[in-house]
């Protein structure tokens, strides 16, 4: 990455270069000499940055320090999320290439970078809303799977209004976003468990509803993905309490009934494991095994019919115990 | 003859494009980079809507591809349609190959415009590319070398900027090259392409002739893979199929590792064979880089790309002089097909009609049985809701066909390749294409194997390849998919398949002697036994030597696969082949003396003569020592290794021998009473 030798340019000079040359990304007439060359220019600074972090050979530690303080100082992270879609489709991937390096960014057993963005909600915000522009959401949406790796920042989200927004985004966009943004919805629940159980239980009701919305959704992979999503959220120890109160639900315990009979053999299957938990539960509620008894003998007869051509054992075997647990009802 | 493709694309323009960016660095971001003029789907409650469907251009393992248009720009575009509720693993999955692809804008990549879900099919947008694929291409015969050059000039451009972008392709060949009706080289296929980390990558992806030692060894590999990869590709398009296309894709899995690499054969330029060698470096640090081979001098002499188009209308006078046999995909139809990830034609049969159809169908069969009432929750005792259940779904699953292949279909989801229906009912779907030598070659190799329904369907695999190729010697490349079907199911599937059907082989060779009980024949039978065990299996293993061509090892590896079931089947008829060999030998004079000569192994002083040979020639009491080539036997089996092989014999294969031929001694006199 040699080819701007020609001027060597300090962090501060890169940065304050970009910062500089985004709000002129704005200015002049659409087209323009003046939006041209401060796209170039955006381009450009971003390139080198790239270049400093990642470098030919090893990146010099000091000049990684010295770009890291200053983005930092500048506030340029939030800047370059909020306006990457004015940037070239090549200077977009850059900025996901900086800010994800920036990020896993360690000094001893600190990560500069996340602590800096617990400071500073809007970032992840910005990238959350990435998500509202097909153009830039595959960019956005991979600093949002950054980010979310780190508790604090995943905390941040997951506790805020702006989450519930991921299902919007799912249902509204095309397969590619939509499943991009279901993955990062998904890494939001899933990952830091002990923080996740804690916000469940809290936020049960709404949570739950939001779920269920998505999983009566008439996409397709919409209903399979969030489903499953089901199926692993209670199936976690963590999220024991909140399972038991799931289980507990007879409309719950309807859904799933008529998701074993979707014409989708995917989603029959998906059904199946949450469909299990409420018969497995040695403790059912009276309305739930009151439901369970009075399909006692259509639900034998479903289940011995039942995806019998899985090779998997561990699926049979809890379909045969099912089937021992319905019969001794 | 006149050309029926429109010019989609301009030459000058793309001339221009490529030679700006013959360097290393990506080609720099187009600043008139016009989204909104590209044929990309808008969100909306129906985006098939935005799009008509003009024509099928074929099936593929993973769907149907259509040309067609995008009626708002009237551009033309391919679409392939996906059945999600065919595939068992994560959609997420699909979904990151389709962000791999949305990440690279590039000359040399062809261009996503996005994708969306109707009920259970994916639909994935892409750039139509007219002229077809290499593949297709290929099939009016092989390409000569000055388009060749311009081919991997351009893919050299393309994995360059791939890699520069951390992407590896990992399954660069012929069939996921393609042309624009102007020429443009672009790849295609992004279904195995990965996202290259710090670490190096491990899974085991690709098409198995095409796969690089390293990929195959498992031992972590980098974008040099796809450098072996495009070698491998120059040398499919000099000569019309991969090296090695004459052996199974499952023993070339072992054999490309094992081998010495592959080398252009024929009257080509030193430069195209040294651009091939280059490639295939065996250690994939020394192989040089897309940008470094971008200087070799095979590509710095190389044409513009309009020039290919003589390829595209070679193909399509080709096309039109060769009877088509009823088969209702076009070359370039299916050329679009291609960039499908996989190959087209098995799926066809494969996937589309015994899978789908029968995994719905057991479904449905059994919805209908149960007569589930629509809704679940019941007043206690309630039946009647029987009859109001999805008939339709229950009607369709009353075809008895379509249960029963459903049972077996789905049950084998996760190893799609590996049960299909026995290879009878393949070869009734597509009698005319099968591209005999593969079918028969393979089977051999592996006939005797425990595992029946394994070798079916491998033989299945290759054998399918072409329902809907048009035949020609070219052909016998085309089928062999990539291996993505089975790394789907799961993750390090392919490859534990692949392992196991070596390792199946070599334990047959090793443990051969388990049944030996079995059969207490005649003193031949048991005679032919220890031959076999002692002397010619031992010999041929340690004949095989690594780095030797992998047509010698494959040789070697058959015989001994020969030798070992043979003697399994019947021993005795082992003892006397190889008598009989060691015959034919002591009675040719010229062979016999070239042996003599050249060995200088049998030992004079054995000279016992044989009571047989007594009868026989006793007229000719000469002493002449080698005639009495008694203890023949010794040499005699192995009939390849017999007379070339000493030289070149390790020592230990002599110490071996020279063992063998002590034991024998001993065994002489029971031999002698036997027959």
């Amino acid at each position: 990455m040699n080819f701007f030798k020609t001027k060597p340019r300090t962090p501060p000079d890169l940065v304050r270069g970009l910062r500089d040359a985004i709000p002129r990304l704005e200015n002049g007439a659409p087209g323009g000499e003046t939006r041209r060359k401060a796209t170039e220019e955006v381009s450009k600074n971003l390139q080198q940055i790239k270049a400093m972090l990642f470098g030919d050979g090893e990146p010099i530690p000091e000049v990684v320090a010295q770009l890291a303080q200053e983005t930092y100082n500048t506030d340029l992270l939030l800047l370059l999320v909020q306006n990457i879609a004015r940037f070239e489709f090549e200077a977009r991937k850059d900025v996901v290439q900086i800010f994800n390096n920036l990020l896993r960014r360690q000094i001893g057993s600190r990560w500069p970078t996340v602590e800096y963005l617990s400071s500073k909600p809007d970032i992840v915000f910005a990238a959350l809303a990435g998500y509202e522009n097909e153009e830039v959401a595959l960019n956005t949406g991979m600093i949002l799977k950054e980010m979310l790796r780190h508790e604090q920042l995943a905390k941040i989200l997951l506790y805020s209004d702006q989450f519930y927004k991921f299902p919007h985004y799912v249902e509204s966009t095309t397969f590619g976003i939509s499943c991009d943004a279901f993955a990062n919805f998904k890494e939001t629940l899933t990952r830091h468990k002990p923080m996740v159980a804690e916000y469940l239980d809290k936020h049960y009701e709404r949570f739950f509803s939001s779920l269920t919305t998505l999983i009566l959704s008439n996409n397709y992979v919409t209903k399979r993905q969030s489903l499953k999503l089901l199926g692993e959220i209670l199936l976690d120890r963590a999220n024991f309490s909140v399972m038991t109160r799931y289980i507990a639900n007879e409309a719950n315990l309807k859904m799933m009934m008529n998701l074993l009979r979707d014409k989708s053999k995917n989603i029959q299957f998906e059904a199946f494991h949450v469909f299990k938990v409420f018969v497995a539960n040695p403790k059912k509620p009276p309305q739930i095994e009151t439901i369970l008894r009075r399909n006692r003998d259509k639900l034998l007869t479903f289940l011995k019919n039942f995806h019998n051509d899985k090779e998997d054992e561990q699926f049979s075997d809890e379909k045969q115990f099912l089937i021992v647990q319905i019969q001794g009802l | 003859m006149p050309s029926p493709f429109s010019s989609l694309y301009g030459a000058h323009a793309f001339r221009k494009q490529s030679k700006a960016s013959t360097r290393s660095p990506p080609p720099s971001p187009k600043l008139d980079r016009q989204r909104a003029r590209d044929p990309y789907p808008i969100p909306s409650s129906n985006p098939a809507s935005q799009y008509t469907l003009l024509e099928k251009l074929g099936t593929g393992s993973f769907g149907v591809v259509y040309k067609a248009m995008h009626n708002e720009t009237k551009q033309i575009v391919a679409i392939k349609q996906i059945d999600l509720e065919d595939s068992d693993d994560d959609i997420s999955e699909i979904q990151q190959e389709i962000a791999s692809l949305a990440q690279c804008d590039s000359e040399y990549v062809t261009k996503y415009y996005g994708s969306f879900v109707v009920q259970y099919k994916l639909w994935i947008v892409m750039e139509y590319l007219a002229g077809g694929s290499c593949l297709d291409l290929l099939k009016a015969g092989p390409f000569s070398e000055a388009h060749i050059a311009v081919i991997c000039r351009e893919l050299l451009l393309g994995l360059d900027y791939l890699h520069t972008e951390g992407t590896i392709h990992r399954d660069i060949k012929a069939a996921n090259v393609l042309l624009s009706s102007s020429g443009k080289v672009k790849l295609a296929d992004f279904g195995v392409a990965a996202q290259l980390t710090n670490t190096l990558r491990h899974t085991f992806v690709g098409t198995p002739f095409w796969m690089a030692p390293e990929v195959i060894r498992q031992a972590g590999y980098d974008s040099k893979a796809d450098m072996w990869s495009l070698g491998i590709t120059a040398i499919e398009m000099a000569k019309g199929e991969p090296p090695l296309a004459e052996y199974h894709p499952m023993r070339v899995l072992f054999l490309i590792p094992k081998a010495k690499p592959p080398t252009l054969e024929g009257s080509f330029s030193a430069a195209f064979k040294d651009f091939v060698v280059q490639c295939l470096t065996k250690e994939p640090k020394l192989r040089p880089s897309a940008n470094e081979l971008l200087q070799h001098r095979f590509i710095r002499g190389a044409k513009k790309t309009s020039y290919l188009t003589e390829l595209i209308e070679r193909y399509q006078d080709w096309r039109i002089r060769s009877p088509q046999k009823g088969v209702n995909q076009h070359g370039t139809v299916r050329s679009a097909a291609t960039w499908d990830a996989n190959d087209t034609m098995k799926s066809d049969w494969n996937f589309d009609t015994v899978k789908s159809l029968g995994a719905m169908g057991t479904f449905r069969g059994s919805v209908k049985d149960l007569g589930m009432p629509p809704n679940m929750i019941p007043e206690e005792e309630s039946d009647d809701g029987e009859d109001s259940i999805d008939t339709g779904a229950a009607t369709k699953g009353s075809d008895p066909l379509s249960a029963s292949i459903g049972i077996n279909a789905h049950a084998s989801h996760s190893t799609v390749l590996i049960k299909n229906p026995p290879p009878l009912a393949e070869s009734d779907l597509d009698d005319n294409d099968i591209p005999s030598g593969r079918l028969i070659r393979a089977p051999p190799a592996y006939s005797g194997s425990p595992r029946t329904t394994r070798r079916a369907s491998y033989a299945a695999r290759t054998s399918l390849d072409g329902p809907g190729t048009v035949l020609n010697e070219a052909d016998l490349g085309t089928g062999i998919d990539t291996i993505r079907p089975v790394k789907k199911v799961d993750a390090a599937g392919s490859l534990r398949l692949s392992n196991e059907f070596l390792g199946n082989m070599r334990k047959e060779n090793s443990g051969s002697s388990f049944s030996t009980h079995k059969r207490s024949f005649s003193e031949g039978a048991k005679t032919g036994k220890v031959m076999v065990e002692e002397v010619v299996l031992p010999v041929l293993k340690h004949a095989i030597r690594d780095d030797m061509d992998a047509k010698e090892i494959e040789s070697l590896s058959m015989l001994q696969r020969g030798f070992d079931e043979l003697k399994e089947a019947n021993s005795e008829l082992a003892y006397r082949i190889i008598l009989d060999i060691l015959q034919g030998i002591n009675e040719n004079t010229a062979i016999q003396r070239h042996v003599h000569t050249s060995r200088g192994l049998f030992p004079h002083k054995r000279i016992t003569r044989k009571s047989e040979m007594t009868s026989k020639g006793l007229i000719v009491t000469e002493e002449t020592e080698e005639i009495s080539g008694l203890p023949e036997p010794s040499n005699g089996l192995p009939p390849a290794a017999v007379s070339e092989e000493a030289p070149r014999r390790s020592p230990i294969a002599e110490l071996l021998y020279m063992r063998w031929l002590e034991g024998l001694r001993l065994k002489w006199p029971s031999i002698m009473t036997g027959s």
